[in-house]
């Protein structure tokens, strides 16, 4: 039983951590129509951004996480203008395509920059310190870590629905050319999107390099995860993203303490294959939605 | 008020208005009438900037709209309600509005007043304000479209079909709607298929079929109008 | 899939040979130079591990050109320069390498364009598992010599005729680790260890990222154990294989802690992996720094440079309960100094300020066995003929960098030469900071079992 809670919690955390990188992509899948599977690398890029901040320029950690976020938006920006914008009306294929090789793009420049497997550590505040129930432990770093994730989605909550903002992007989600009419600038929210679809895959990279040493391949697992969350949740539903995020990074936790270890990466694909079947809407999507 | 010469129109090179003319002027309701497809929402996507034409002139109180972006001719008094009744089907009914508002949304007074004046003109908006605009009736969400569209504070407000769709006593309200606003000194243009009603509200109306002007007038050289029958009847 | 691709392969060589055949002079030139080439993953992020070794291949070619080879075979064989030296003739050597970049793919497509092309008699790599499979199901039916020096995989040698691994396998090292734990206190103590150190531990346990290597290793554990005759437990079906890309090691050593290990071999290789892992085990009560566990480790655990990362991230390794193994001879005698000092000055002036970057013992192995396979070739008397070239080459020893008289190992039960190099293990710790040799070593004592030789790979 203590076993199982403490999977538990270790699930909790790293699918808090997914939810992040899980929320960016719904953001601009949402508004935007485009599945960016350059994110991956855009939450490396984010884990490259806060070490260098924060570690090797000797500055605290928050300091290095807000870096990843700016840094991880604006060149979310720049890529929306130089691809993105191109691909916008083009079917998924081409997508997915043009996404998987800025991926690659991304991730070959990258390791020409930071070399390969060096241990690039990012100290974090709580890192020395644990809350302990009986034989149930919950370390400090992965709290807050926790703490963050919970602030940053209630300021995307707040954006996205308590702002004028939030009203355009949700407009333009709802009918692009209709938004258009309202005198809402089509390039402006694209930009905006961007930045913050960037800025939450910065912050989710800034996060796990922390907690678990920043590295060239650290992308690929939470994208994959990202996309099952995103589709899990509801395409483009940020709640969605939070509970997919939670429910799909316990059952990682599970299936490697109870099925074994190698199965791990299985889950998100059953999970995967499972609610395409099932329900292809998601947990919080709308059945059907021809805005 | 509105001028326009010549406009020529294409998806592609499939040319859908061809050589087109309108004068539309301060406070006057139009009509732009004609079947299915004979190119009524061009002509309006056009002016509001959705649409970019292969030759002619658009002008507004001077101005000439050609290369415009939709916002800027928001700003410069133009809104346009399109077909379909396009509300934003997950937002609440106020947010609908709100996003209406956004050319000016930081003149708060102003946004409040519009919206009151709003759900004075169309009271079920005030009883529906937090709902989701998808869960309206067909008849309350074109009164919605067309509230959202006077939230821009348009001197010229262009509706597209508004009548498509909606029962008989739901198009009497409309109707209603519309000689409403003409008497608050709306200037408007509706592009209708079912003449009977735009023949109701429209002072003026032209009459296009394929793409062209087969008929240009009062509303009630229209009603006597032969070639009326005859656009639509493809004659 | 792969054996059938290669069928076809071989007959598409068989008629490209058919067609050398009747074009005549063109196979009498190609009897001029002796050909061989390469598939390394040259760039990427794994080039780590294939420019050194490429580095090390061609500067061996250059020098044994020269006539200025470093090392020295035995028998002796003569290196004056200008090429191999067959009969009175002197035959140059060209070398072709190709980048894989990584992908399977592109190494069998360099491995057949090294075969139909290249017209070479023997290639290096490619490295990668899967890869290494498919390029054995296109290179043996032809008889093609196959080399590697970084492999560490059975499947470069067990049940092959033409295949050639020079350096330890995952099995070997594991089974030098069994060795370590099964040692007496006796000598234990003898070389500075405690002696009790493994007294009381019964369950073992093995953690690694999911592939071929790992597997292999968790085998070589498993076997070590059975060669112990039940002092320890430990079945290959308990390894904790975490999948590639993993970030989030905490359920991966949660499923390792469960299974309560008195000690653990981890055969993980890649910096931020063992980090994540050892931070991982003291926050989960595997902690090596209070002997709640002895923690094993390989070569790359017993890095100086990573005893020194692990500290920067308060792990301490100097607890006595930490230890690992390395191929390389940490003692070595003074003739094989003077051959390394001769070379390193060359290889650092060549390298030094490349991608390849200065000498480490991983290309000194890959230079000991380019030099030692040509001379191979030379002993052969025919450098058109593979099998003569196999049988001289096993035959031979090498006087290299690594070390005086590396050779071959062979088969106890025909006494057959395989290609396997006969390796040793060398048992290394760490106090105070800085990992030390213990002096204890293996080699007869590791080459066991169906992984390490026999007619067939098991399935
Ligand atoms: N997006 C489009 N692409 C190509 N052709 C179009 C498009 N929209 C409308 N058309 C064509 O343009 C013509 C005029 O259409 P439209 O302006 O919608 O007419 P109306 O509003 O009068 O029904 C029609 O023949 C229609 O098929
Ligand atoms: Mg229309």
């Amino acid at each position: 039983m203590t076993a199982f809670a403490q999977q538990l919690i270790y699930g909790a955390s790293y699918g808090m951590n997914l939810a992040v990188a899980a929320a960016g992509l719904a953001l601009i899948f949402g508004v935007y129509r485009v599945i960016n599977l350059a994110h991956g690398q855009l939450i490396m890029l984010g884990g490259f951004v806060a070490y260098v901040v924060a570690t090797q320029l000797g500055t605290h950690f928050f300091v290095g996480f807000f870096a990843a976020m700016i840094v991880m938006g604006l060149l979310s920006i720049v890529l929306e203008n130089a691809v993105f914008r191109f691909l916008q009306r083009r079917p998924l294929t081409d997508q997915l395509l043009a996404s998987l090789g800025l991926y690659m793009v991304l991730g070959t420049t990258a390791l020409r920059i930071w070399g390969d497997f060096e241990a690039r550590p990012i100290a974090m505040p709580g890192e020395d310190w644990a809350l302990t129930a009986g034989e149930i432990r919950i370390d400090g770093a992965r709290l807050v870590t926790i703490a963050i994730t919970l602030v940053l989605f209630a300021s995307l909550y707040f954006v996205v629905y308590r702002t004028h903002l939030g009203r355009t992007m949700r407009a333009t989600a709802q009918g692009e050319e209709t938004a258009a009419l309202m005198g809402i600038k089509k390039r402006r929210v694209a930009a905006i999107v961007f930045f913050l679809g960037g800025a939450l895959g910065g912050a989710a990279g800034a996060m796990l390099g922390a907690l678990f040493n920043v590295r060239p391949d650290m992308g690929f697992q939470p994208l994959l995860m990202a996309l099952v969350i995103i589709i899990f949740g509801g395409m483009g539903s940020i709640a969605g993203s939070i509970v997919a995020g939670l429910i799909l990074g316990i059952l990682y936790n599970l299936t490697v303490f109870y099925v074994g270890s190698k199965l791990g990466d299985l889950v998100p694909f059953l999970v995967l294959l499972a609610i395409l079947m099932i329900r292809p809407q998601g947990l919080f999507g709308l059945p059907d939605r021809n805005a | 008020m509105l001028e326009i010469d010549d406009l020529t129109l294409a998806y592609g090179v499939n040319r859908v208005v061809r050589g087109f003319n309108l004068s539309v002027d301060q406070g006057e309701v139009c009509a732009l009438l004609g079947p299915n497809g004979a190119g009524k929402t061009s002509i309006l996507r056009a002016i509001s900037g959705l649409m970019r034409p292969l030759a002619g002139q658009i002008n507004f109180e001077g101005k000439s709209l050609i290369r415009r972006a939709p916002d800027r001719i928001v700003l410069d008094g133009i809104a346009h309600v399109p077909e379909g009744r396009r509300i934003f089907p997950e937002m609440s009914v106020l947010d609908n509005l709100l996003v209406g508002a956004s050319v000016h949304i930081r003149e708060r007074t102003k946004t409040r007043e519009l919206i009151e004046r709003n759900y004075a003109m169309f009271p079920i908006l005030k009883e529906r304000a937090r709902q989701a605009g998808g869960t309206l009736s067909g008849g309350e969400q074109q009164q919605l479209t067309i509230a959202r569209g006077l939230m821009a504070q348009p001197r010229l407000l262009m509706v597209d079909e508004p009548t498509l769709g909606l029962a008989p006593a739901i198009i009497n309200t409309l109707a209603d709607t519309f000689r409403a606003l003409k008497s608050l000194g709306l200037t408007i243009i509706v592009a209708e298929q079912n003449a009977e009603f735009a023949l109701r509200v429209a002072d003026n109306g032209t009459v296009i079929s394929g793409g062209e002007v087969s008929f240009s007038g009062t509303v009630d050289a229209l009603r006597d109008s032969e070639r009326l029958r005859r656009a639509y009847l493809g004659a | 899939m792969a054996s059938s691709f290669g069928v076809i392969r071989a007959g598409l060589l068989g008629a490209a040979l058919c067609a050398g055949l009747v074009a005549g002079p063109q196979l009498a030139k190609a009897e001029d130079t002796f050909k061989f080439g390469g598939v390394f993953t040259l760039s990427g992020p794994a080039s780590f591990l294939g420019l050194f070794e490429e580095a090390a291949v061609r500067l061996a070619v250059e020098q044994f050109m020269k006539g200025d080879c470093i090392v020295e075979a035995v028998p002796p064989q003569p290196c004056e320069g200008g090429g191999l030296k067959i009969g009175d003739k002197v035959i140059p050597i060209e070398w072709t390498a190709y980048d894989d970049v990584s992908e399977d793919k592109k190494s069998i497509d360099a491995v057949i364009r090294l075969v139909e092309q290249d017209e070479a008699r023997a290639i290096w790599g490619p490295r990668m598992n899967s890869a290494l499979l498919s390029a054995a199901s296109i290179l043996d039916p032809q008889g093609i010599i196959s080399i590697c020096a970084i492999c560490s995989s059975p499947a470069m040698t067990v049940g092959r005729k033409y295949g050639h691994d020079i350096t330890d396998t995952g099995v070997i090292e594991k089974h030098g680790m069994g060795e370590f734990i099964h040692e007496t206190p006796e000598r234990l103590a003898e070389h500075g260890i405690d002696p009790a150190l493994f007294d009381g531990r019964k369950k073992l346990g093995f953690i690694g990222r999911n592939e071929l290597y790992t597997v292999h290793g968790s085998i070589g554990w498993q076997e070590a154990v059975e060669k112990g005759g039940g002092r320890y437990e430990y079945q290959h079906d308990w390894a904790v294989l975490y999948p590639f890309g993993t970030t989030d090691f905490a359920p991966h050593v949660a499923k390792l802690a469960e299974q309560d290990p008195d000690i653990v071999l981890m055969d993980a290789y890649i910096f931020p992996d063992m980090l994540a892992i050892m931070n991982e085990m003291k926050k989960q009560g595997l902690n090596y720094e209070t002997g709640e566990i002895i923690l094993l480790g390989n070569d790359v655990l017993m890095l100086q440079i990573f005893v020194d990362v692990a500290k920067d991230q308060g792990i301490n390794m100097s607890s006595g309960y930490v230890w690992g193994w390395q191929e390389h001879n940490p003692a070595q005698d003074e003739a094989t100094l003077a051959r390394v000092e001769k070379y390193v000055p060359i290889y650092n002036a060549k390298y030094g300020d490349t991608e390849v970057g200065n000498s480490s013992p991983f290309d000194r192995g890959a230079y000991d066995a380019a030099i030692w396979f040509l001379y191979g070739v030379q002993a052969s008397g025919d450098h058109t003929d593979n099998d003569k070239i196999v049988e001289a080459w096993r035959n031979l020893k090498i006087n290299g960098l690594r070390g005086p008289t590396n050779e071959f190992f062979t088969r106890p039960d025909t006494g057959e030469k395989t290609g396997q190099l006969f390796a040793t293990e060398y048992i290394i710790g760490v106090a105070d900071e800085k990992v030390f040799y213990t002096g204890i070593s293996y080699r007869d004592e590791l080459f066991y079992g169906p992984y390490v030789y026999g007619d067939k790979l098991p399935k």
